[in-house]
């Protein structure tokens, strides 16, 4: 089967993708591999696609959006790394490959993920809950039961489908939806790419819920699955191989959701060791921390929640300032108070 | 009586108000025997410790209890460090209504990894506190050798960690009783110790300080460089030398490799009394907390350990000795090299078993009478150390201790305060090796709890254990004690620390008190060690 495998990030996140897409080629060598990234390179930093451990770079403006500097405006970071996934998807899917597969940057491979291939023969799209069972302690029941009755039952840090038929379908819908509607607004009924694919088991067929413990394990399901070594060296999940872990907020924030779940597992705690210092290595000393080209205005103000928020809503300021990121559209906002 | 005895018993009473309220509501909670015990410091000094504590010790991470981590509520609660409160009182008398955690409960293991430095920033953190050694001309060096080359016909050439004669412990028990033999058999014995200890090999390349021992009797130190000269210039021509290795932690492969050169010796034993020949973590544990199995090259296991990711490999410097010398292995239990055919691809010239000790029964049941009806005596035999299962014998204290079906005893060095045991000091040495073993059976030890995390190439308790009479209580992990378990039949090996709590909880061990099972005492005899083999 011929497979595109792609993530979406920043440049900020480029050493945890690092870490991703080389446990990709080592656990599938022969997949094509593609950054797409919503960004501009920093200065004085150095980027070469040669010097990755992917194959191909995507740029927000290769993705045939109207206006996309208009449109990256009205997004936050991670809305926009999200939003973009849709129309990447679509497009991947008029390539000449059988299969797509999406990843987040923070997660990483331990184990092949050939077993997705095998069910991508029967079934055209590919999701992975959360959760797979209920929970019973109260602060698990509002950390992991509830938390995705508003951000999506689906973690859509992950997605595989075929890129025809059902997925195909998929593709489009989702793309269609997500130029428009890939916001963090949950009192509207939106999270970002992630709550939309709950309709998915009703809007196409040949979907398949993956309710394997090995996927996508991460600190909002460790509580529901024992994490040991075998005899044989390898990591497992319950009974299942660890295909791949979700190393979601890498930081003091992840540390504490994972010492809440994750109790005295302690290989939790290695495989975080061991995460943690894959992505030092992989961290390049010449792109600035929490870098982001599309967080400043050009005069180099930050730009605020609110601003994009405005700029969203309104249609004649879309109108009026094609380019948003001005210093012209800076200098407006200031003069009407949103500072 | 001891300075802490005095201290504890000078304020185990120390309720003094001297209206303060928050000192009087800390005494409450406050476990002086713990506080005392853990900081030796503050028992010299003969000053109140609750006082200590308020006034200095929280500040400097220490525990009032067993059960209240300082660091722990300081870094968690930083709203009560900003508000100033002292924490143990703060988690007293707010804390802990508001659901707050006096300690984590994410296991000793956690504790272990959270504090594992990579391998080169142990070494270098290690060498930074060295004091350089004070080397001797090498002049008086080579005239002790030949004499030992003109009066022995045999010599020999042995390695260890440290200075067997100075340092109490396993090995270092076992090198003085070889010492004795070898002298018993009028044959000489050489041998070199890094003045620096390391629990690595020293790949570094720098000329290492040795040790040199003659016949047990201190030489001087010197540069390995001058050794191996010195041993050159001895002429052992008629004298035959062979080389024993006991450890190499601390010394440099390569000129070890040049030592043994130097003598003429063409072969020799090395012995697996830990994994250091085969592993990089000489006890075998991935990331010092855990093992499943040889972390095989190319598998998870290796790769998530720290240990495996230093620059050097002791398998690899193992082989390069293997390779030039015709070297036997000697493995101190079945299971151990077992171990070591699945790990290795290193080819000895031959493999042998030599258990140190082996027991021997002297009475089929000793009389039962007088222990029906009374407690289950559970024991930790040793000094009280992670990687032995102490924390897990803590727990089950913890969790027993007040169950009238248990009664806890600590026997070895080391004594751990707070906890609801007795403790019998009981020291190795090598004028009374029969010391653990009587304690055993002076205190008619039912159970010895033996938790070890790492499989034991050779646990001499487990046997003293048996031989006087108790049964012992172990995982599936814990090497030649779960060899020792199902040969003798006497004990259980239980899964994991769930099944462990399980069996106390249900109360399944009581089929394991001398009552029950009819306890056998055994004399230990003790092996030959290398002359075993070399003989």
């Amino acid at each position: 089967m011929r497979v595109l495998c792609f993530s979406s990030f920043t440049f900020s996140y480029l050493n945890r993708a690092r870490v991703l897409f080389a446990s990709l080629r080592r656990h599938h060598p022969d997949w094509h591999l593609v950054a797409l990234m919503t960004d501009r390179i920093p200065a004085g930093a150095s980027f070469d696609v040669r010097d990755e451990p992917f194959d191909e770079v995507v740029w927000q403006d290769e993705l045939g959006i109207d206006n996309v500097d208009g449109w990256l405006f009205q997004h936050d970071i991670v809305e926009v790394c999200t939003a973009v996934k849709g129309p990447f998807i679509a497009q991947a899917t008029k390539r000449d490959f059988d299969a797509v597969i999406y990843l987040d940057p923070d997660t990483c491979l331990f184990n092949p993920l050939t077993p997705i291939l095998e069910k991508l023969e029967t079934s055209d799209i590919v999701l992975t809950p959360h959760l797979l069972e209920p929970e019973e302690a109260r602060m698990a029941i509002v950390d992991n039961e509830i938390c995705p009755l508003w951000a999506g039952i689906y973690n859509l840090g992950f997605v595989a489908i075929r890129t025809t038929g059902e997925g195909a379908k998929f593709a489009n819908w989702w793309s269609k939806r997500l130029l428009e509607f890939c916001h963090d607004d949950p009192a509207k009924g939106l999270f970002v790419d992630q709550k939309w694919c709950d309709h998915v088991p009703v809007f196409f067929d040949k979907v398949h819920i993956l309710k394997d413990p090995g996927y996508n394990t991460a600190s909002w399901n460790v509580n529901q699955r024992r994490i040991t070594i075998d005899g044989d060296g390898n990591v497992r999940a319950n009974e299942a191989l660890l295909r791949f872990w979700h190393f979601t907020k890498l930081g003091p924030l992840g540390d504490t959701m994972t010492r809440r779940y994750a109790r005295d597992q302690i290989v939790v705690y290695e495989l975080w060791r061991w995460y943690r210092e894959q992505v030092a290595k992989a961290t390049s000393p010449s792109i600035p921390d929490r870098y982001w080209a599309f967080g400043k205005f050009a005069n180099g103000e930050t730009i605020q929640r609110s601003h994009r928020l405005l700029y969203r809503d309104r249609k004649d300021l879309q109108a009026h300032f094609r380019d948003p990121f001005s210093a012209d559209f800076a200098a407006w906002l200031k003069s009407e108070g949103h500072s | 009586m001891g300075l802490i005895d005095k201290a504890r018993k000078a304020f185990s009473a120390a309720t003094g108000s001297r209206s303060d309220p928050t000192y009087d509501l800390v005494a409450k909670h406050f476990d002086i025997d713990f506080y005392l015990a853990a900081y030796p410091d503050v028992a010299a000094a003969g000053v109140d410790p609750i006082r200590h504590y308020l006034d200095n010790g929280w500040r400097e991470n220490r525990d009032p209890s067993i059960s209240f981590s300082t660091r722990f509520y300081v870094e968690n609660n930083l709203d009560v460090v900003a508000a100033g409160v002292n924490p143990f009182y703060h988690f007293i008398a707010a804390g802990q209504a508001e659901g707050r955690l006096g300690k984590h409960q994410l296991g000793y293991k956690w504790d272990i990894l959270a504090g594992l430095k990579t391998v080169a920033e142990q070494i270098s953190e290690m060498k930074s506190h060295r004091t350089p050694a004070r080397l001797s001309a090498s002049g008086s060096l080579v005239v002790a050798l030949q004499q030992v080359a003109r009066a022995h016909e045999r010599v020999v050439l042995s390695f260890s960690h440290d200075d067997f004669t100075q340092h109490v412990g396993g090995v270092q028990l076992l090198l003085r009783r070889e010492l004795g033999l070898l002298k018993a058999k009028g044959d000489a014995q050489i041998h070199l110790f890094p003045v620096h200890p390391l629990p690595f090999l020293d790949t570094s390349g720098d000329d290492v300080s040795l040790g040199v021992l003659i016949d047990g009797k201190f030489v001087g130190n010197y540069a390995a460089r001058d050794v191996m000269h010195c041993l050159r210039d001895a002429a052992f021509g008629a004298a035959q030398v062979t080389f024993v290795v006991h450890s190499l932690l601390g010394h440099n492969m390569d000129q070890s490799i040049d030592l043994i050169a130097a003598t003429g010796a063409s072969s020799g034993c090395v012995w697996l009394h830990d994994y250091s020949p085969i592993y990089n973590n000489f006890k075998l544990l991935r990331n010092d907390v855990g093992y499943g199995g040889f972390p095989r090259r190319g598998t998870l296991a290796r790769e998530l350990c720290e240990f495996a990711r230093a620059d050097f490999d002791h398998e690899a410097e193992f082989a390069k000795l293997f390779a030039r010398f015709k070297t036997r292995l000697i493995s101190p239990s079945q299971a151990a090299l077992a171990i070591f055919r699945q790990a290795s691809l290193i080819q000895p010239a031959s493999t042998h078993v030599v258990e140190h000790v082996q027991l021997e029964r002297i009475t089929a049941a000793a009389p039962v009478a007088a222990t029906q009806g009374r407690p289950l005596r559970v024991g930790f035999l040793g000094y009280p150390v992670a990687h032995k299962g102490w924390p897990v014998f803590e727990e089950l204290v913890l969790k027993f201790a007040d169950d009238p079906r248990y009664e806890f005893h600590h026997l070895g060095k080391g004594r751990r305060g707070g906890l609801k045991l007795q403790y019998a000091e009981v020291s190795a040495s090598s004028s009374d090796m029969d010391a653990m073993r009587a304690t055993v059976e002076a205190v008619e030890l039912d159970v010895a709890l033996m938790w070890s995390i790492w499989p034991e190439t050779f646990c001499l308790t487990a046997y003293e254990a048996l031989a006087g009479g108790a049964a012992l209580v172990t995982n599936p992990s814990a090497g030649n004690v779960v060899s020792v378990t199902e040969a003798s039949g006497i004990g259980a090996v239980l899964n994991d620390e769930a099944a462990l709590i399980d069996a106390f909880e249900s109360g399944s061990l009581l089929r394991l008190s001398r009552a029950a099972r009819g306890a056998s005492l055994h004399n230990i005899r003790y092996s030959a060690l290398s002359l075993e083999v070399m003989d």
